[in-house]
């Protein structure tokens, strides 16, 4: 047993105080990064998909807000970033629930529902009640995610995978109205990644039998990734939440996407495959450019979109939506506060 | 480009009356009828002060009459405008004085041409070149006029006088300055030059030599000829 | 050659051949004073540009700037968050450091929202580049420096810098190094650009933000949307134009620029004399060319062209010479100007050279200006000068005799309207009347100067004819013989120096009523502000717990804790909001009122009754007097207080509004501190309590304490420099005006060529005539000078009651100091008649037979 493995089984022993809600909902200044991550799939009266992502992360002091809107019948995908300091009227977010935002765009908790608020000028304003569907999920161990072996190479994560959304989005006077599903992630902790880590993939499966399950794998230079892990959440009434192993898991890029911004090549298609779920699916984008460049904020360049699911489980077809998140093929990551 | 003075004219003063204004008025012209034919040599004898210098810078233009008509040409020249005045004195009239009045800052040349590119005329230096010439001066053309002796300055003066073509000629004094020799010289050229060129000539003196040139003497006394 | 141009050589050109000093003079004389009125104009610009340029630096794109009676707290941003749909906001910290390093330099310091603040200001950074040095970025505690700043003090990322803020001696870690653009513009790139947090920790302003820039989106309407900020702004906090910063800055030393045009307009007047004098001169001169060229059928246009065209030539030659001169003296200016500014206005502003070019244009234009005004009047006269030489030259002498009396009754009438208009108030702050009563003493001393010149050559000529002689006569005949040409120069240097006369009696007023009033002033030992580098003038201020720090060290009887914070009335005048502890005043006095009531009592009852104390300057600007009430912007809204008294103050030209310490802590919540005076208890050294002080202060608090007596001497030392400018531009115009006096007596001198030969036919000697010729020039030098003297107590009288009162606001005690002014009249005196001398050995080598052939 070599002294990494140690010290992992060390940390892992350590007790982890369980989260509480709506409290932890809320900030954690104590942790140095933190994230609230809402992303959703959404339909009109007409048919048509969308999908959503809003994302709030806190570096400190600094406060950074993405909002990425898809519209998979037009085949079109804008998105928009914020960054500020911590200031009232600014950005912020509360300590005592979830009540968190970046200049007009927020997500708030009122007796148990929660209030999505985002948008831009020539996307529209999206207002969405998220009504939750399912118990929050604590990942890892009591909610807590290993992202590497390194002391702070973790990170508190709980995630509602499912929510009931309805809303609308509004634009020049125009107003169409929307539901759905979302799915919420909070993570919060020290933010360290392990130094050789090139970029991670993350995926958030809500399937047709009202199961979803997440995986994320950090990429290590040579191809390894030892930290990567997934949950299982059973529809309800199927029982409690269950880890996966990476072990279990088998995911294959079926094809690439290059981006004309970046230059960066991502896989396009995925098979994704969880034998002990007895599950095999094929994910696909809704649109295939579904980047965000994100120079005025976090500064990285990543890939995240909405896709569809399609495939077997337990021998039955199975299909549904699905968020992937792509990170780390557009070179190295670099915060960009200030323009270079 | 205007041309020469047409011909000779003749002159006619009648009831000419010049005073001085001032503390004490001082007339210097009184009531002078004088009638010059056109081409005459007039010499004007009389004491100093007795109003020759007077009735030259009438007739010149350069001072206006109290009273009383000065015809040159036929044209009442005391009721003249300012701006036909400054016209008749640049082109029908031309004036040698007894300190000759040449400008300093000017060399001879410059001071002959002066009066005909102040006409704007482009052959003022073609003029004046040959009026030097004809003076006997051209080798002294870029002289200023005090490297000259007071004959060559009166010289200058006179080619000075005929370089706008005026065909009248008005000299006040003009040997007043100049010893004999260089006196009967610029007598000399006047005549020779009134003659070649059919100009009216007044001359005002105190010589009786030079008053003996002219075609006919009139003596002024207190402002008045002297019949 | 066309027939102007022989015109234009025989009267003008070929004469300047000859005498090339006599067109010379006034060459210089235009050049100098161009070159003061360029520089003194691009000092000028240069100090407005750089406020414009440190502004924009710092507000950017914004639309709008938010500002607070006693800054914004923090929490009061969320009442501008419904502008996020239709534009952003944009909060900031400013202040300044002291650098510690050894270069003791003052640095603006802006604490900014990092990664919102790129909606209004931009920076880019150019070092460090790589991403792990860049995550010091979100560090608080790190500073963004400039190339420019960076490369002086040998900072590169990641280096500690020491600096004293706030009054406490910090360290911070350079986070970065930025480009000089955008925001490193500002303070010329002596800027230290940090996080909000970062700031208000360093500036002691926790909870606080000074500014909110609010840059509203393309297609928003900024009038209804400035309307609906200040519906939602809370009370306290006011709304205004981003140029408004600048504007303020440019309006505190607005009095101290505006002066400086006048004086530098001063030194062209006296050029425009001398042009006036030589082309008159010349018209003289040329009296018999002129006749001649007349009778040659010359028009009257074509002379007044040729004289015309001399006084442009002289414009634009001394334009020209003015220019390149004005280039090195704009250097000059630029520093003594930009020194005053920052020791005396704002000691973070840096006044950085604007482009000469605005400058070179105005000069220009008013140096030609200048020049054909002067030659209008002289080539008029040349255009009078008949063809038939009837007239013998000096008549126009005779025109100048008639016109005395008409001209004294002239110059009597301007007195009059002077007078008139020095009873008006200022415009605008400026003021305008005054100095048009100074342009009406001006044109009544050039009406009236004949006639001093005909009783000077009058009265004296008598007395200098029976003890000196011939020469005393011939003198006193020279003399009177031109009044028009030696009343245009008496004129100049009447001028010139009269206001140097007037200028020295202001100067040394203020100067004597300064110290009176600071050593009324300065009760107490010792005076306390945080270090600031050495600098005169006050860097950043003290934490509250200084006091309790001094009130609890032996020896210390009293402390005086005073807060002072520049603000604005409702139309954006400047002034001074102060506080000071009224117990101690009501103890000590040293606010001595207007009209010498006891202070004490004064106080007292304005501490009990909640009154205010003004100062003068404030009281002239704004109207006040005892009894009637001034408005002040706090954070609770505008508030109301009634003047208990109004109290002499020559230390800040904007006007103060003094609130007992208490009654400001509670109502704008600001327990900081500007400066402390303290009391030493009786037997006490100041210096041992001074460095008892130093050493209890430690590394606690960055101190930098006076005695009395350095105080004393340092706030004349400020005034001193203050006036240096002014002193400088005094002594160019006499200089200029002594070069006048010696150009008339040239002039004299070549014109009477044949009154010297007829004096030498008739037996004076050589020595005779240059005795003449020199006593001439000493009669000149007194009639000028005691036209100067009359004139000075016009000038005087116009700065200290008038100019003085309307521009800064002072009562000034009238202190005549006899000994420098006699001086400085002995001075032009002997200078003028050393200006005899070259006339002279001109006059006594005359060779009479040459002299009497010429005409």
């Amino acid at each position: 047993m070599g002294f990494r493995t140690a010290a992992l089984m060390l940390l892992l022993a350590a007790p982890v105080q369980p989260p509480t809600f709506p409290k932890d909902h809320g900030s954690h200044p104590e942790a140095a990064v933190e994230w609230w991550y809402y992303t959703g799939h959404l339909g009109d009266a007409a048919g048509k998909a969308y999908g959503f992502q809003l994302t709030f992360f806190r570096a400190r002091d600094l406060y950074l807000a993405h909002f990425a809107w898809t519209d998979a019948g037009a085949g079109t995908f804008a998105y928009d970033e914020k960054a500020h300091l911590g200031l009232p009227g600014i950005a912020g977010a509360s300590e005592t629930g979830l009540d968190v935002f970046n200049e007009d765009w927020s997500v708030r908790e009122q007796k148990g529902v929660v209030h999505l608020v985002a948008g831009r000028r020539d996307i529209g304003r999206l207002e969405l009640t998220l009504t939750p569907a399912k118990a929050p999920v604590l990942h890892g161990g009591a909610g807590l995610s290993r992202k590497g072996a390194g002391e702070k190479q973790y990170s508190r994560y709980v995630s509602i995978t499912r929510f009931a959304a309805a809303g609308a989005l509004s634009r020049n006077g125009s107003r169409t109205a929307l539901s759905g599903t979302a799915w919420f992630d909070h993570e919060w902790g020290p933010g360290a990644l392990p130094a050789d880590a090139v970029g991670w993939d993350w995926f958030a499966l809500q399937l047709s039998d009202g199961s979803d399950l997440m995986l994320y794998r950090i990429r290590l230079e040579g191809g390894a990734s030892p930290f990567s892990a997934g949950t299982f959440v059973p529809a309800n009434g199927g029982g409690p939440p269950r880890a996966i192993a990476w072990s279990d898991v088998t995911l294959t890029p079926l094809t690439s996407w290059t981006s004309r911004r970046s230059k960066a090549v991502y896989p396009a298609r995925w098979s994704l495959a969880v034998r002990s779920l007895d599950l095999t699916t094929t994910v696909t984008p809704l649109v295939a450019d579904q980047e965000l460049v994100t120079d005025k904020s976090t500064g990285v360049t990543y890939w995240e979109g909405a896709c569809r699911v399609e495939g077997k489980k337990d021998g039955r077809p199975i299909g549904g939506r699905a968020y992937v998140e792509m990170t780390g093929y557009a070179g190295r990551d670099v915060p960009g506060l200030l323009k270079p | 480009m205007p041309a020469d003075a047409p011909a000779a004219p003749s002159i006619s003063c009648r009831a000419v009356r010049k005073v001085y204004a001032g503390a004490e008025p001082v007339i210097a012209l009184d009531g002078l009828d004088l009638e010059v034919p056109a081409g005459e040599f007039l010499a004007l004898v009389g004491e100093s002060g007795s109003g020759k210098s007077t009735l030259l810078h009438l007739v010149g233009g350069i001072d206006r009459p109290s009273s009383g008509d000065i015809r040159v040409g036929g044209r009442d020249i005391a009721t003249l405008p300012e701006k036909d005045l400054v016209l008749y004195r640049r082109r029908e009239v031309g004036m040698v004085f007894q300190f000759f009045n040449l400008l300093p800052h000017l060399t001879v040349r410059e001071n002959v041409e002066l009066p005909r590119r102040l006409d704007g005329g482009a052959d003022a230096a073609d003029r004046a070149a040959k009026l030097l010439e004809r003076v006997g001066l051209a080798r002294r053309a870029e002289a200023h006029p005090y490297e000259l002796s007071g004959g060559e300055m009166q010289r200058v003066a006179i080619a000075r006088a005929l370089a706008t073509g005026a065909r009248l000629l008005l000299a006040d004094e003009p040997t007043g300055n100049l010893d004999s020799r260089n006196g009967q010289e610029v007598l000399t050229l006047l005549d020779e030059i009134r003659r070649e060129r059919g100009v009216t000539l007044l001359l005002a003196t105190h010589s009786a030599a030079a008053a003996a040139r002219a075609d006919r003497v009139v003596a002024v006394k207190d402002g008045r000829i002297l019949a | 050659m066309n027939g102007f141009s022989l015109i234009f050589c025989a009267l003008i050109t070929g004469p300047a051949r000859r005498h090339p000093i006599r067109v010379l003079l006034p060459i210089i004389g235009v050049a100098i004073g161009v070159a003061a009125v360029a520089a003194i104009h691009h000092a000028n610009r240069s100090v407005t540009a750089s406020f414009r340029d440190a502004a924009s630096a710092v507000s950017g794109r914004s639309d709008f700037v938010v500002t607070g009676a006693a800054g914004i707290p923090i929490g009061e941003l969320a009442a501008l968050s419904f502008l996020w749909p239709i534009g952003s906001f944009a909060p900031a910290v400013a202040g300044s450091a002291v650098l510690d390093d050894g270069s003791r330099e003052v640095a603006q310091v802006l604490g900014v929202d990092w990664g919102g603040d790129g909606a209004v200001r931009e920076v880019r950074l150019v070092a460090p580049t790589s991403r792990a040095a860049r995550e010091l970025l979100a560090q608080k505690g790190s500073v963004f420096v400039s190339v420019p700043f960076a490369e002086r003090h040998h900072l590169v990322a990641g280096a500690q810098l020491l600096l004293v803020a706030g009054g406490v001696r910090q360290r911070v870690r350079v986070g970065g190094i930025l480009e000089l653009s955008g925001l490193a513009r500002a303070s010329g790139g002596d800027i230290l650009v940090t996080d909000i947090f970062t700031a208000q920790d360093l500036l002691g302003k926790k909870g606080l933000v000074d500014r909110v820039d609010i840059v509203l989106d393309p297609g928003v309407s900024r009038a209804d949307a400035g309307r609906e900020i200040s519906r939602r702004l809370p009370p306290g906090l006011s709304l205004e134009p981003p140029a408004r910063a600048a504007q303020t800055a440019d309006r505190m030393v607005r009095a101290f620029r505006l002066n400086l045009n006048a004086l530098g307009s001063l030194t062209l007047l006296v050029g425009i004399f001398l042009i006036a004098n030589a082309v008159s001169i010349a018209v003289l001169r040329r009296r018999p060319e002129i006749a001649t060229l007349r009778a040659l059928g010359a028009s009257r246009a074509s002379i007044f062209s040729a004289f015309l065209a001399e006084g442009l030539a002289i414009g634009v030659a001394g334009t020209l010479l003015g220019e390149v001169l004005g280039l090195f003296v704009s250097r000059a200016a630029l520093r003594a100007v930009g020194g005053t500014v920052s020791s005396i206005y704002l000691p973070t502003a840096r006044i950085a050279g604007a482009g000469y070019g605005g400058a070179v244009a105005l000069a220009a234009a008013v140096g030609l200006c200048a020049a054909v005004l002067a030659t209008i009047l002289p080539a008029i006269e040349a255009t009078r000068v008949a063809p038939s030489p009837a007239m013998r030259p000096g008549s126009i002498e005779g025109i100048a005799r008639r016109r005395l009396w008409p001209r004294a009754l002239g110059a009597g009438a301007a007195l009059c309207a002077a007078f008139a208009l020095s009873r008006a108030g200022p415009v605008d702050g400026f003021p305008l009347f005054g100095f048009a009563a100074v342009a009406l003493v001006v044109l009544a001393l050039a009406l009236a100067a004949p006639l001093a010149v005909r009783l000077g050559a009058a009265l004296p000529g008598r007395l200098l004819g029976r003890s000196l002689g011939a020469e005393g006569r011939l003198a006193a005949g020279f003399f009177g013989g031109a009044l028009a040409r030696n009343g245009i120069a008496v004129t100049a240097l009447a001028m010139a120096l009269g206001m140097t006369l007037a200028m020295i009696v202001t100067v040394d007023s203020i100067r004597e009523t300064v110290k009176v009033w600071v050593e009324s002033t300065l009760r107490s030992d010792l005076w306390i502000k945080a270090d600031a580098g050495g600098r005169s003038g006050i860097v950043g201020d003290l934490p509250p717990d200084t006091v309790a720090f001094l009130e609890g060290i032996e020896g210390v009887a009293a402390v005086d804790p005073f807060r002072a914070r520049e603000t604005t009335d409702a139309a954006g005048h400047p002034f001074t909001l102060a506080s000071g502890d009224f117990r101690v005043v009501a103890r000590v006095g040293g606010l001595p009122l207007l009209g010498g009531a006891d202070p004490r009592p004064v106080a007292l009852a304005a501490r009990r009754r909640g009154e205010v104390l003004v100062s003068e300057p404030f009281a002239r600007r704004f109207g006040a007097a005892e009894g009637s009430r001034v408005t002040v912007a706090t954070p609770s809204g505008p508030r109301s207080f009634r003047v208990a008294g109004v109290y002499r103050d020559y230390s800040n030209d904007r006007g103060t509004v003094v609130l007992d310490r208490a009654l400001y802590i509670s109502i704008f919540g600001d327990p900081r501190i500007t400066s402390a005076a303290v009391l030493a208890q009786p037997g006490v050294d100041a210096n041992a309590l001074r460095r008892r002080i130093l050493v209890l202060a430690g590394d606690r608090f960055a101190l930098s304490i006076s005695t009395n007596r350095e105080l004393r001497k340092e706030a004349l030392r400020i005034f001193d420099r203050t006036f240096a400018v002014t002193r400088a531009l005094e002594a160019i115009a006499v200089g200029v005006a002594v070069l006048g006096i010696a150009n008339a007596l040239l002039a004299s001198a070549v014109e009477r060529r044949r009154s010297f030969g007829l004096l030498r036919a008739i037996g004076a000697s050589g020595a005779q005539i240059r005795r003449a010729t020199l006593l001439e020039a000493l009669l000149a030098g007194l009639v000028g000078t005691a036209a100067a003297i009359a004139a000075g107590a016009a000038f005087g009288w116009l700065l200290l009651g008038v100019i003085n009162p309307q521009s800064f606001g002072w009562t000034v005690a009238l202190r005549v100091p006899v000994a420098t002014l006699a001086s400085a009249a002995l001075l032009v005196l002997a200078a003028s008649f050393l200006a005899g001398v070259v006339p002279g050995r001109i006059a006594a080598a005359v060779n009479p037979a040459a002299a009497l052939q010429e005409e």
